[in-house]
């Protein structure tokens, strides 16, 4: 369960987020859309804990990110909108690498790799280094890094963005089985059709603020537009 | 149109809105910097007043003297701006965003080039400039060089002076991947440094150093004769002489010999950029698509765990610490940038050892005994914190874009800090005092001052380390990716600054107890100088705890507080 309870963050005095107050439970695909600059990136850095909120409180699983930082991490899995990675090493190395850093035995990374990288169909490419790879094999490497330690909790910024169609399929497929197996996901994304087509609920932020989250029949009565799509409801939401 | 004054207007515009942009912290950081900065620069032409100002009073050998220190002085920045501007290269030249960007639009490779080229030029010569000022200041000062001087020194001297070895770093970065196209890099990088060695061997045999340690133990006109037969392999046909030359021509009676030296430096300086333009607008795009090629065409997969997987490391370190640490040993060799540089300092470094076998063993002197051992641990003092800024302060901004994965992980900050730390104090300690210990073995130095100097080198890759390590993470540059360039950076700049002086003041405290006792050992009648041995202990211990506690401090606030 992923929690952010009166969440506020500043850069210096421009404020990213303000007075979040959010809660996503078990088994649940929450997505979070918002024009370019709403504060998306900065929500789910916060919650995977590279930035910290100026005020307020992120809990995952009732642990608190800033009070015990350590266990609340090996809770969350967290793959970047910008895949970077140290592009003088190996799929395999980076994945050992990021499991060291969980504190995973040798043996089980092994396994879960070959596991992942069956299941993202890398296995021709996981012995080169990632200075080869494209956006799309670098998206893959994240995500199987993000899943290697299988967290409850997976948040993941703009989870299509470079997967050619096949991959992106697969991604579409995991997310919605691994919400399926009672873990929490929470996405980011521009794209309103995987909203539409992958989420149990949606949030829409603007300008730091939250203007509404729900289902897709509830953000249609809010806007009082019962048969509209997605993309009319998020402009005019955006708009009012 | 002019598009090289139209990329470099807005250069100057991007540099003027990071200015203004500036956050407080930055706006302090970068005050405190350039105070730095400042104070090292006005310490040096102190420093180096002092020293010309004593050696003009020496009689008949004085002058000489300092032609040589200016020689020599301007010989290690021409060979430091060589090396600086290659580095610097690769990123600016070469695995740059911003010229691949530039590679896309519709302009002549030639102005591109000249663009990037003066941007690498300007990164690599600031830095070393603020060496090189103020030993010609301090030379002017004591020799009396009037005002147009030097007007004459900065505008005809100095500009040839550093775009030479620009126009030369540059042209070896592009024959390096020119030939990269052929040859593997790793293969190109050895030949070009074993060409080095061969070079630096040449030179250093012809430059007579064992002489002058044979003769400097005879008497001062001894010396003199010999000061002067060096005129002969002082290699009259390198810039760095050039230069010498037309400041002892300033300071006396400007002659022919002025406008001959002038001439050679601009003339020179004239035929290298035309070399290097043409070279570049028949080979630059050719060489950059075998950098890009090296980057992006299939290469074989690497050995499966070919090096040490960190479940080799021992196991009582923690599991993500050993990660980290298996993770940096891994990118250092496979990261040309970084053991290329290595190399070219331990070569040096071998060399240097290699030159000590001339030192006669049988000296007997007391007094040149004591002066000599701290040359030397002057010398492994510098060449510490030339190492230190270079290699361990870049470490923490080598993490780069890819930090959010440990970040987002459950390794904490500090451990991360520390791993930095102690990788890089057992790699530095050791290859510090292997280094003293050759050295000492050479000068034939043994028992106490043996022992001294092991303490004495421990204490400082102690004090290097922390202050590397603690500026590191004060001032990341995660989004830099040559660490050549990382290191040379107003925050690489100021750490270099800072270890300098906590070289010189580690030396100047140490060295003083050790002249007294070096007395008191030649004249019996003398009281051992106790006092001054624990005023010196505490000196030490004050300088060492301030620049090992401080930076640590203050890095550690800085990362664990920090946005990633």
């Amino acid at each position: 369960m992923l929690k952010f309870i009166e969440v506020s963050k500043k850069f210096g005095q421009q404020p990213a987020v303000e007075n979040l107050n959010l809660e996503i439970g078990q088994g649940e695909l929450f997505g979070f859309l918002g024009p370019n600059g709403a504060g998306k990136t900065t929500t789910i850095k916060m919650a995977a804990g590279i930035l910290k909120p100026t005020s307020g409180r992120i809990e995952i699983d009732g642990i608190d990110i800033q009070n015990q930082p350590e266990r609340a991490k090996t809770l969350i899995g967290y793959v970047p909108d910008s895949p970077y990675l140290y592009e003088r090493l190996t799929a395999r190395e980076y994945l050992e690498f990021i499991g060291g850093l969980y504190g995973i035995s040798k043996p089980q990374i092994d396994l879960r790799a070959e596991e992942l990288f069956d299941l993202f169909g890398m296995n021709g490419w996981v012995d080169r280094r990632c200075e080869q790879y494209s956006h799309g094999m670098r998206q893959k490497v994240v995500f199987a890094a993000a899943m290697l330690h299988r967290p409850p909790t997976l948040v993941v910024d703009e989870p299509m963005v470079g997967l050619d169609p096949q991959s992106a399929r697969i991604v579409k497929d995991l997310l919605k089985e691994y919400a399926a197996a009672g873990n929490t996901v929470f996405i980011s994304t521009h794209t309103l059709s995987i909203a539409e087509e992958l989420c149990d609920r949606i949030g829409i932020i603007n300008g730091g603020r939250l203007v509404a989250a729900g289902k897709l029949e509830q953000l249609r009565s809010l806007s009082e537009q019962s048969e509209a799509s997605l993309e009319s409801l998020f402009l005019k939401l955006i708009n009012n | 149109m002019n598009f090289v004054t139209h990329i470099l207007r807005f250069r100057i515009i991007g540099v003027l809105a990071f200015f203004r942009g500036m956050d407080v912290e930055r706006r302090i950081r970068t005050i405190v910097g350039a105070t730095v900065l400042a104070l090292f620069f006005f310490g040096a032409l102190f420093f180096f007043w002092y020293l010309f100002d004593y050696l003009s009073k020496i009689r008949e050998i004085g002058i000489l003297l300092m032609d040589r220190i200016i020689s020599l002085g301007f010989l290690a920045i021409f060979l430091m701006l060589v090396i600086s501007n290659t580095i610097t290269a690769i990123s600016t030249l070469y695995r740059s965003g911003e010229t691949t960007d530039l590679f896309h639009r519709p302009l002549p490779h030639r102005q591109l080039f000249i663009a990037r080229f003066l941007d690498n030029l300007l990164y690599s010569t600031w830095g070393v400039l603020v060496l090189g000022v103020p030993i010609i200041l301090a030379y002017g000062i004591v020799r009396g060089i009037s005002w147009w001087g030097y007007l004459y020194e900065f505008c005809f001297i100095l500009l040839p002076f550093t775009v030479i070895p620009g126009c030369l770093g540059v042209g070896v970065i592009i024959f390096v991947y020119l030939a990269s196209g052929h040859l593997k890099p790793r293969t190109v990088v050895l030949g070009l440094l074993a060409l080095l060695s061969l070079v630096i061997v040449i030179y250093l045999n012809i430059g007579q150093t064992s002489t002058l340690s044979r003769n400097i133990l005879g008497d001062w006109r001894v010396l003199n004769s010999f000061l002067g037969s060096l005129s002969a392999t002082s290699f009259p046909f390198m810039p760095h002489f050039w230069v010498s030359q037309t400041l002892r021509q300033l300071a006396g009676k400007p002659g022919i010999d002025l406008l001959l030296y002038t001439f050679a430096l601009l003339s020179t300086m004239l035929v290298s950029v035309r070399l290097l333009f043409r070279a570049a607008e028949r080979y630059y795009y050719v060489s950059w698509q075998n950098s890009y090629g090296h980057a992006t065409t299939p290469k074989k997969a690497v050995r499966k765990f070919s090096l040490p997987a960190f479940f080799g490391l021992p196991q009582w370190l923690p599991s993500d610490f050993r990660s980290v640490l298996a993770k940096d040993l891994k990118l250092f060799i496979r990261e040309p940038a970084q053991w290329a540089q290595f190399l070219i300092l331990l070569v040096l470094l071998i060399i240097y050892l290699i030159n000590l076998r001339h030192f006669p063993g049988n000296m007997t002197d007391k007094f040149w005994r004591t002066i000599i051992s701290f040359a030397n641990f002057a010398f492994t003092g510098f060449i510490l914190a030339t190492l230190a800024v270079r290699f361990v302060y870049p470490n923490i901004s080598l993490e780069g874009r890819a930090f959010w994965a440990i970040a987002s992980s459950p390794m904490p900050i500090k451990r991360l800090f520390w791993e930095k730390f102690f990788s890089a104090f057992i790699i530095f300690a050791l290859l510090a005092e292997i280094l003293a210990f050759i050295s000492n073995i050479m000068l034939g130095l043994t028992g106490y001052m043996m022992i001294l100097s092991f303490f004495s080198i421990l204490l400082m890759s102690v004090a290097l380390t922390s202050l590397s390590v603690g500026m590191g993470a004060v001032f990341p540059r995660f989004d830099e990716r040559n660490p050549g360039r990382i290191a040379s950076s107003m925050g690489g700049t100021i750490t270099t600054v800072i270890s300098l002086v906590y070289v010189c003041l580690a030396v100047i405290i140490i060295a003083l107890p050790a002249y007294r006792y070096s007395v008191y050992t030649i004249d019996g009648t003398i009281d051992f100088p106790a006092r001054e041995f624990i005023i010196s202990g505490i000196l030490l211990l004050l300088l060492n705890a301030a620049t090992i506690v401080i930076p640590i401090r203050i890095g550690l606030k800085s990362i664990t507080e920090r946005d990633f």
